[in-house]
């Protein structure tokens, strides 16, 4: 039975499927957000914390394109720190832990107070599915609601198994029913489907733990906001303690190995190596004889600590043992076991660049449904198949809607996005700034001149982003034009105890701040024009002059990558067919799937003799079908 | 390795012609005269020839060349391009190329970058450069199998070893950048520089060595020299007439000089006879010997032959051992005139450090026995081609844009080690991905820049 009809359903509450929520309701699309449990909207089931080294960088860019995700951290963070504030813009790391209940809070709030956005609660049962398109969702109370395009973002729900030493629960999360039924529907469509897995580790009673005797990290003094919109952080700050595992916990973890949920051989799925469990690090790296542990208070008055470093799936008594030997939580009181969590993803291959499913249009993917993980990794993906699901609704003609993708020099966004589609995940998905070939260029600093104008021009920024953007730019403009028309000659440097250029050239500006020595605030007695510059931009302009050069020998790289992913490789095309390839390059290429020469260019194992044999029958062929098309037209 | 550099490149084939082609392309290409002393050249909208004198620094001549100058808007590539057309002398034609090579913002172009940059252009579509390769597939696909197998083997293996150690250096860069939260070892940079530094020194020495292994690519010159009728024709007919391949026999611009190319065990040789140093009564002809002494000096392989029946015939061993040349070798021939006691007693007496240091080969190559000393001489100049390390081993850069391509990987690895690694890693990341890529380049690893360089190798090589 048909209770509704809407332009775009978002199935799930998560990270993802809030943003992709969001994200098509500000683009003016009627969206339904589906999730199993309205309370649980925008809930942290992991490590209560957001940002870091690239992950930073991803939320800045969601904050760009007027994502949720920024304005909720800076409403509900307790610890700011910018992360390598020592050392270059481009991989400064801006992380920040949360509280977790004022963290979705804020993105109930700000969900609640969109436009277009509604919500329902219940598990989807089905897809529906007419003309080879999906048309809707069926849930597992009958009704039924069709819809133009649907997003899907299911998490660990997944075919969800949660392994805790030889125990075995169906969940999505702890104590949360998993989605069989949908798992099942989407096996059965013949996508190709995978399993991961990933930990968590136990969660402590704050009371019980001996903060007296720790080392304390503190929050940057100056907070620094993930969101352009916000000015202030106004929460108050929090330290983290630190401790280290000891001997006695490796005696432990290591004669218990053989209980814990990994080694048993029970688990199938694979886990991302950079987040192990303590069991694998104890097992891997045995000449390390202890391991750090940050505690991290998951909220301002909540009792729960959140122990980050100790991930597990052992038995419950040997997690309590463990945890006993460890520095000042001899006597802490555990709230909640760790314990691993197994679930289906989708290889991403099977993805277009709008993160939509090539064999199956108006179905999007987003998060780690996709193979990824993290927060920042899955809103940053809802948000881009919201935008999409949200265009593709609003196609007058179905099939005929171009798609809005982010290019490896555009975002962080679109290296990631596009590392999925072209490589797949073999392992949980983490961005990392050495991702990005062009990290010099896409920094968390300039987000907003790189993403907010695309946002605008799609319509899925708010008033409020486009007049705080267009002020932020005249300004930055106004301070270009004052930087382009300084120069000075090398005795007025040396009067004003600047470097002055053996050669004895007159020094512009720009030049002299590309010295990573130099500030603006340098400058103001030789040049008091710099005084109409506001400080705050004072370090982004820096930023800009000195990565001028290295920006500059890039472009022709940046140039070279566009017009190598402009080229497209046919999907039916029958790689075997191809002359002149070898076995491995076929095997490659038809695991691979590559949809441009840019995407098999970034394939590894394929060879340039192998990409050029491609592209030759590619063109071979476009000729003669060019050919044989004006033989028909002739004949006709 | 930027599109925006003006390149060059040999335009006709390598070796002796009556005319040779130097083609530059890119914006500085009509600056470039100036280097060379020419000004005054005005371009609008046509091509203009223009009949100019070369010289080195504005005063040493190198050769009057007819310069064709083409603006961008009127050109096939889309840039400006000057053409060089010089007198087809290798010699002009190297000194001509590594002047170009000199200049900043030049640089010898890749494989098919010519018509790369004309289709970028838009000077030539992709249907255009299809039914070029049609006619000219014959020939490229062996050219193009050839530049393809270059990186196999010995270099390619050595070159994936360097290439491991930048990753490997790189990684530990990228590692305290990504994880500079985490419980990190001190220790993870430390040695660094000396890693790069060592790295660097390999590639150089790889850059410097190919600079021998470029002549072997054009043939490894062999020259003929000693008094006339010492039998030097004949051991030239000897060893072209027992090898099949003679590429072509060139009858060279000195009258005096004959050249033949010919393939020695799979090495591309360039035998060069000399016309012999001829003695009246006790005094050895001086032009004879300046002569003779310039060929040596310009060949990689000296054979001085001489005729033992002659009883001075060691006295030009004084002479020769002064020469410069790569690799000496003496022919004692007419051996079956003399005994070898006579001989023996001769090297003796000449107690000259040459024959100490190479055996003398002792041949008679005017009778029956010629061909036994030819397999002795064939046998003896394959072990000395196989002494020269670039041909011995694959361990050679082959084509120019191969060294290009490692010199940029040395200069950005200098230019990493000049940051300060605490406060600036991203910079030296991104020089060592920079390093990366170009290495990429050679060993094969996939990247958006070399892709469309390689497909445009299977139109047209070299241009």
């Amino acid at each position: 039975m048909v209770t509704k009809r809407v332009d775009v359903i978002v199935i799930g509450g998560g990270h993802a499927g809030t943003e992709a929520a969001s994200a098509a309701a500000r683009m003016g699309a009627q969206t339904l957000l589906v999730t199993m449990d309205l309370d649980k909207i925008g809930e942290m089931s992991c490590n209560p914390a957001i940002g870091g080294l690239g992950k930073g960088h991803l939320v800045r860019e969601i904050d760009a394109l007027d994502g949720i995700m920024g304005q909720a951290i800076d409403k509900s963070g307790i610890q700011f720190r910018m992360l390598n504030k020592s050392r270059g813009p481009a991989v400064h790391g801006p992380r920040a832990q949360a509280d977790r209940e004022l963290y979705s809070k804020a993105v109930q709030e700000a969900l609640k107070a969109q436009e277009n956005l509604s919500f329902q609660e219940g598990t989807v049962a089905d897809l529906l599915v007419e003309n080879k398109r999906v048309v809707g969702i069926t849930l597992t109370d009958g009704s039924e609601i069709l819809s133009k395009s649907v997003v899907l973002t299911t998490g660990t729900f997944l075919g969800g198994i949660i392994h805790l030493g030889s125990e075995r629960m169906q969940a999505g999360r702890i104590g949360e029913a998993p989605s069989n039924a949908l798992a099942q529907r989407l096996r059965g469509l013949g996508l190709p489907v995978g399993r991961l897995k990933t930990g968590t580790p136990a969660r402590l009673d704050k009371s019980t733990i001996d903060w007296a005797s720790l080392e304390m990290q503190a929050a940057d003094e100056k907070p620094e906001p993930f969101s352009y919109l916000t000015d202030k952080i106004t929460i108050p700050q929090i330290s983290c303690g630190i401790t280290r595992t000891t001997e006695k916990t490796h005696k432990i973890i290591s004669q218990s190995m053989h209980l814990s949920a990994v080694y048993s051989g029970q688990i199938e799925g694979r886990g991302p190596r950079y987040c192990p469990s303590i069991e694998d690090k104890v097992n891997r790296f045995s000449e390390k004889s202890s391991h750090q542990i940050f505690l991290e208070p998951e909220g301002l008055g909540l009792d729960t600590v959140y122990p980050n470093g100790i991930s597990t799936s052992l038995p419950r008594d040997v997690q309590t043992q463990m945890i006993a030997t460890i520095p000042a939580l001899e006597k802490a009181k555990i709230l909640q076991f760790g314990y691993a969590i197994e679930y289906d993803f989708i290889d991403p291959r099977a993805l277009d660049r709008t993160l939509q499913l090539k064999m199956l249009p108006g179905l999007y993917l987003a998060g780690q449904i996709n193979g990824t993980t993290g927060y920042e990794e899955a809103a940053a993906q809802g948000l881009m198949a919201g935008i999409n699901a949200a265009l593709c609704a609003s196609a007058t003609i179905q099939g005929m809607q171009t798609g809005f993708f982010l290019d490896r020099a555009e975002a962080y966004i679109g290296v990631m996005i596009d590392d999925l589609i072209t490589c797949g995940a073999s392992e949980p998905y983490r961005m990392f700034t050495s991702r990005a070939e062009y990290r010099l260029l896409l920094r968390a600093d300039n987000a907003d001149q790189r993403l907010t104008p695309k946002a605008i021009e799609l319509g899925c920024a708010s008033h409020d982003r486009r007049k705080s953007f267009e002020a932020r730019k005249q300004m930055l403009d106004d301070a270009r034009d004052i930087l382009a028309n300084l120069k000075a000659r090398p005795s007025d440097l040396s009067a004003h105890n600047l470097p002055s250029p053996r050669n004895g050239n007159i020094s512009k500006a720009e030049e002299l701040l590309s010295n990573h020595d130099i500030k603006l605030s340098d400058c103001v007695s030789l040049w008091p024009q710099i005084k109409d510059i506001p400080t705050y931009l004072h370090s982004q302009i820096e930023t800009n002059c000195r990565y001028a050069n290295y920006v500059k020998r890039q472009e022709a790289d940046i140039e070279a990558m566009r017009r190598d992913d402009a080229l497209q490789i046919p999907n039916d095309i029958d790689f075997s067919a191809i002359g002149g390839l070898s076995s491995e390059s076929i095997e490659l290429f038809n695991r691979f799937k590559p949809a441009s020469i840019g995407q098999a260019n970034r394939i590894a194992g394929l060879t340039p003799a192998a990409i050029i044999c491609v592209l030759r029958y590619i063109r071979r062929n476009s000729k003669s079908t060019r050919a044989q098309h004006q033989n028909n037209v002739v004949a006709r | 390795m930027s599109v925006s550099d003006t390149i060059f490149a040999l335009a006709t084939p390598p070796g002796q012609s009556a005319i040779a082609i130097i083609r530059i392309s890119g914006i500085g290409a009509h600056d470039v005269l100036s280097h060379f002393g020419v000004t005054g050249t005005q371009v609008l909208d046509k091509p203009v020839a223009q009949y100019r004198r070369l010289r080195a620094d504005s005063s040493q001549i190198i050769d009057d060349v007819m310069l064709v100058l083409f603006p961008s808007s009127a050109s096939p590539t889309g840039e400006n391009i000057t053409e060089i057309q010089c007198h087809g002398s290798p010699a002009v034609v190297q000194f001509l190329l590594s002047e170009l090579a000199d200049i900043p913002g030049l640089r010898p172009a890749q494989p098919g970058e010519f018509s790369r940059r004309s289709f970028n252009n838009g000077k030539m579509g992709l249907v255009d450069l299809e039914g070029l390769a049609d006619l000219i597939d014959a020939q490229t696909t062996l050219q193009h199998q050839q530049a393809m197998n270059v990186m196999t083997g010995k270099l390619s293996n050595q070159l994936l070893i360097y290439r491991e150690q930048l990753v490997s250096i790189s990684s530990r860069l990228e590692t305290i950048i990504d994880f500079s939260d985490e419980d990190l070892p001190n220790d993870v940079l430390d040695g660094y520089v000396n890693t790069i530094k060592e790295l660097q020194n390999n590639i150089n020495l790889l850059v410097s060595d190919s600079e021998l292994s470029e002549q072997i690519r054009d043939g490894v010159k062999i020259a003929l020299i000693g008094p006339v009728n010492a039998g030097k024709s004949t051991i030239l007919n000897v060893l072209a007439k027992r090898e099949v391949a003679i590429v072509s026999e060139i009858e060279g611009t000195t009258r005096d000089v004959i050249e033949v190319r010919l393939d020695l065990g799979g090495i591309p040789v360039i035998l060069t006879d000399t016309a012999g140093i001829r003695e009246a009564e006790d005094f050895v002809e001086i032009e004879g010997i300046r002569r003779a002494k310039k060929v040596a000096a310009e060949s990689d392989v000296t054979i001085l032959v001489l005729d033992v029946s002659n009883p001075d015939w060691a006295e030009m061993l004084g002479e020769f051992e002064k020469w410069g040349s790569a690799i000496k070798l003496v022919v004692l021939n007419k051996a079956d005139l003399v005994t070898d006691n006579a001989i023996q007693q001769k090297i003796n007496h000449a107690n000259t450090p040459i024959l100490e240091h190479a055996e003398p080969i002792i041949a008679s190559f005017q009778n029956q026995n010629t061909e036994n000393s030819g397999d002795i001489l064939v046998k003896k100049l394959a072990e000395i081609l196989s002494y020269i390390p670039t041909s011995s081993s694959d361990l050679r850069l082959t084509r120019s844009w191969h060294k290009s391509a490692c010199l940029s990987v040395s200069a950005a690895l200098e230019r990493s080690m000049a940051l300060d690694i605490q406060q600036q890693p991203e910079l030296v990341a991104e020089e060592l991905r920079y390093a990366c890529v170009s290495l990429g380049r050679l060993t094969g690893t996939v990247d958006a820049e070399d892709l469309l360089d390689n497909i445009f190798s299977n139109f047209c090589i070299g241009k």
